[in-house]
């Protein structure tokens, strides 16, 4: 699986650190992170809770402003938030007040492009062509975290962000979701980069996986993987294998040595 | 692709499978607690009967359910002092709508501009706040010395004793959109204006609409209050007046009036945020 093209860097971390002033006393959040990552990569951070992967997540989306370091997308500095930097949610927000298909629609119709077969595309690949009328709230969890990917995606962003979208969901529908989703990036050749601390799922998911430490968050380990290229719907055998137990043992190994 | 599209396929019929079934409301009339309610009242009314007509309580203390229908007929036809109960409700509800509709818009445009911004909620909210503390009976003195004892100073105290309340839901009602909402719009690519319209506007209204049910309420108290001190007409004079002449029979039709009144503004109300605002609650 040795990948001889040159792909793009589409984001650069350079030395990102990042400091919480909370009454006086600063708290160091994230120190000294530096991260590559290359056109369609599908990237998950890992990392015991509080860790600091989420603040990482919302300097890439622009949210926050690291303390120190440089964030840089396709080569310039991140500025603010943006669509090309498309977030997902931990909890789905969509806006009970639109349809579905308005919900979906609803960045493109901001940017003045708007694109109802474009909706319906993703409406479709997502399967909720069917609920395209409904409101939100009508909906199941997982169908309403469907519906907040393909709102990101109908913009076609450079990148996707994802925020442990699937840890609110039950095991099942996580499993399906994670299938979407791979199918997805195999299909749109998105970069994707993927917050979570569920090591299973980074695994089955991630060319690429990040391992960060407690706080202050730094990066560990860097790991390649290729199981997600060897699962279909049908077949998810290799978690199954012993190499992907290593992986695993090795990832829990360093996040559990840090305590 | 074409494996991908089975896949997708399959999915598809996973998640027909999963929908989630709405809930058949059926409006039972007749279930049990109306009955009780029904009951209730019906038990009420048969007190009322009865008490008044064995003489239990002399018919000044409390008349009896037939000359009270009386005298609503009669003020309906005759009228009271002149004017019919119609002119009466009129000419309060013209007062009570006109406050309430002027504060409506200006406090729900103040009260999402100063939920907004910090410079707008430093001018306006800490004269709210103060006045707000005040019974509005209180300043009425200083408006009929300023706008007369007319129907001017009225609208002006039933605007101020509504915006209040308004102003105050709508402005807490920005403030606690979800950061999700607006950190989600802006990353589909919205801008600072269309944010405000498309996304704090309308997550705003399940809190406007508290307000605007709460600003009913204290206008309604106002406006009824403000007659009976200085009224020539509406329902609360006439229930302030017919008190002065010793006519139980009017004062309790008009108490029976204005709850059925109240009753209505509010289930008004209601129906709209029903209709305007179907997820409050539900997400």
């Amino acid at each position: 699986m040795v990948n001889l093209e040159v792909k793009a860097k589409v984001l650069e971390l350079k030395d990102i650190q990042l400091t919480y002033g909370t009454k006086g006393r600063d708290v160091l959040a994230l120190q000294n992170v530096n991260l590559d990552i290359e056109e369609g990569e599908f990237v998950s951070i890992l990392g015991p809770s509080g860790c600091g992967k989420s603040t990482l997540l919302k300097i890439i989306a622009g949210f926050i402003e690291p303390t120190d370091g440089s964030a840089q997308i396709d080569g310039s500095e991140i500025n603010g938030i943006d669509w090309n930097r498309g977030v997902v949610f931990q909890q789905p927000a969509l806006y009970p007040w639109l349809t579905v298909e308005q919900n979906v629609h609803f960045g493109l119709k901001m940017r003045k492009k708007e694109d109802k077969e474009t909706v319906r595309y993703f409406l479709d690949k997502i399967g909720l062509s069917q609920f395209m009328k409904s409101k939100p709230y009508e909906l199941s969890g997982g169908m309403k975290q469907r519906a907040a990917i393909a709102r990101v995606l109908v913009n076609n962003p450079r990148v996707l962000l994802m925020d442990e979208p699937f840890s609110a969901l039950d095991a099942l529908t996580r499993e399906q979701m994670q299938n979407l989703l791979r199918d997805i990036w195999r299909e749109t050749k998105k970069t994707i980069i993927f917050i979570t601390h569920d090591v299973d799922e980074a695994l089955l998911l991630a060319t690429k996986v990040i391992v960060m430490s407690r706080r202050p968050g730094r990066i560990v380990k860097e790991l390649l993987p290729t199981f997600t290229n060897h699962i279909t719907a049908e077949d998810n055998s290799v978690r199954f294998t012993k190499e992907f137990q290593e992986y695993r043992e090795e990832i829990l190994h360093l996040i559990n040595s840090q305590s | 692709m074409v494996q991908l599209k089975e896949v997708y396929m399959e999915k598809k019929k996973l998640v027909n499978d999963k929908i989630p079934r709405k809930k058949k409301k059926r409006h039972k009339v007749w279930n049990i607690e109306t009955l009780i309610t029904i009951s209730t009242f019906t038990f009420i009314l048969l007190a009322w009967f009865v008490l008044t007509e064995l003489e239990f309580v002399s018919s000044l203390i409390m008349p009896s359910p037939a000359t009270v229908l009386q005298s609503f007929q009669e003020v309906i036809t005759t009228g009271y002092k002149g004017n019919s109960l119609w002119v009466h409700i009129l000419d309060s509800m013209t007062r009570l709508l006109t406050g309430y509709f002027l504060a409506a818009v200006l406090g729900i445009l103040l009260g999402l501009a100063s939920g907004y911004n910090r410079k707008i909620r430093a001018v306006f909210d800490p004269i709210v706040e103060f006045y707000q503390s005040l019974p509005p009976l209180a300043y009425y003195t200083v408006l009929i010395i300023w706008f007369g004892i007319g129907d001017l100073s009225k609208v002006v105290l039933l605007f101020l004793a509504a915006f209040a309340p308004m102003f105050i839901a709508s402005m807490s009602g920005v403030k606690n959109v979800k950061t999700e909402y607006i950190q989600g719009a802006y990353n589909l690519g919205a801008n600072k204006w269309q944010t405000f319209f498309y996304i704090i506007f309308p997550a705003s209204l399940p809190y406007i609409f508290t307000g605007l049910r709460t600003s009913m309420v204290a206008s309604y108290g106002t406006l009824v209050a403000a007659e009976m001190v200085a009224g020539v007409s509406g329902l609360g004079w006439m229930v302030i007046d017919a008190s002065r002449f010793m006519r139980s029979d009017i004062i309790f039709m008009g108490l029976i009036v204005m709850g059925i009144i109240s009753i209505i503004l509010d289930r008004l109300l209601r129906f709209a945020e029903g209709k305007i605002v179907p997820w409050k609650g539900k997400d």
